[in-house]
């Protein structure tokens, strides 16, 4: 492995952490979205998974999004019997979504994102450091 | 181990020997006999220091490059083996000008 | 025979494994957040380990050290080991972004030491080289 395969690996943290923030914003930004119909499901809050693999192209180890998945933890109940998504008992079903937490995820991926970033200026400086002998 | 820089200045040096053997041959008469010999002297103790410290300056380099070694002392050694080096160069070129001029002078 | 010039052969080792060991720490980066990764490390190259090569074939001679090397015979790659500590996540990564940018950052200092190392001795020789002609 060299400085290029360091890019490569850097090139594709970033993007994985790009991915993990879109699905965290989208959590957030769905929070308090209900459903449209009486006693109907909210949004269920969104996971996203990480693996380390083999990529065919470059024959590095990059790491990529495992899957997409949901949160199975149960909806939030709200008693709001006027809401148009109320049940017969008047309750509304809310996304199982913590602000707080996807938050803190988001600094998180935010955090990470820029560590890549940060390794993939370091591989290319070093690169760049090589080049200039040449002058 | 023979590296370069040390092949360098043993042909430094013996280039060196070589235009002093001559220069002094070829104008025996007028030049003071007592004063080449001194001359002589303190060109090869010049050159002994300037292989000192570019050994010192190799040793300390890789000392650095093997993981150990202390960054001010490979940048001391360096820089000083450089000077050393620049100065036996500006040395040898006065010399070579000199004997040049000398072996214009009509006879 | 033209021995190799040992300080400049030190000096592509040491450039060879920062490189290898920015690619190994970059992987770890990149793997923070991987379930059960663990971040690994080059273990420190020594005199031996720079200068290692593979029983090479014929190489032409360089009779001077300004002449261009010529590509170096296969190498191989350097040691990697676990450089993971005891705490690990739920998920069993024990990936720490702190201590990974500290070693990317000495791995970039070193890597400025070797190039201007380089680019000193390549000056030296030329001041000496100099004095040789005319």
């Amino acid at each position: 492995m060299d400085l290029e395969s360091a890019m490569t690996i850097a090139a594709a943290g970033m993007k994985a952490q790009s991915v993990r923030l879109r699905v965290t914003a989208e959590n957030l930004a769905n929070a308090e979205s209900t459903a449209s119909t009486p006693g109907g499901d909210p949004f269920q809050r969104k996971t996203v998974s990480f693996a380390n693999r083999r990529d065919a192209a470059t024959g590095l180890e990059l790491v990529t999004i495992d899957r997409y998945g949901v949160d199975r933890s149960p909806f939030e109940r709200r008693y709001e019997p006027g809401h148009p998504a109320a049940d017969a008992a008047g309750y509304v079903k809310y996304p199982n979504v913590n602000p707080l937490l996807e938050l803190a995820d988001m600094r998180e991926a935010q955090r990470s994102y820029e560590a890549n970033l940060n390794a993939l200026q370091l591989a290319r400086a070093m690169i760049g450091r090589t080049l200039d002998l040449l002058r | 181990m023979p590296t370069a820089t040390n092949a360098v200045s043993r042909a430094a040096l013996a280039a060196y020997e070589a235009a002093t053997r001559r220069a002094r041959e070829e104008t025996a008469a007028p030049a003071a006999p007592a004063a080449t010999p001194r001359f002589e002297a303190m060109l090869r103790q010049e050159l002994e220091a300037t292989r000192d410290a570019l050994r010192a300056s190799e040793s300390a380099s890789v000392e650095a490059l093997t993981g150990r070694g202390d960054l001010q002392q490979v940048v001391e050694a360096v820089t000083e083996a450089e000077l050393g080096l620049q100065k036996l160069v500006a040395v040898r070129d006065r010399m070579i000008s000199a004997y040049q001029e000398i072996m214009r002078m009509p006879i | 025979m033209q021995p190799r010039v040992l300080l400049f052969e030190l000096m592509s080792g040491r450039s060879r494994w920062l490189a290898e060991r920015q690619a190994v720490l970059s992987r770890n980066v990149a793997n923070a957040d991987t379930p059960g990764f663990r971040p690994r490390d080059l273990e420190p190259a020594g005199f031996a380990d720079l200068l290692g090569r593979k029983a090479g074939g014929l190489e032409p001679v360089r009779t001077s050290p300004v002449h261009l090397a010529p590509a170096p015979p296969e190498r191989g790659a350097f040691r990697t080991v676990d450089a993971g500590g005891a705490e690990a996540s739920p998920s069993g990564n024990a990936v720490a972004l702190p201590e990974q940018m500290q070693k990317m950052a000495a791995t970039e200092l070193d890597h400025q030491l070797t190039t201007h190392l380089y680019r000193r001795y390549m000056a030296l020789l030329r001041t000496a080289l100099g004095a040789l002609q005319s």
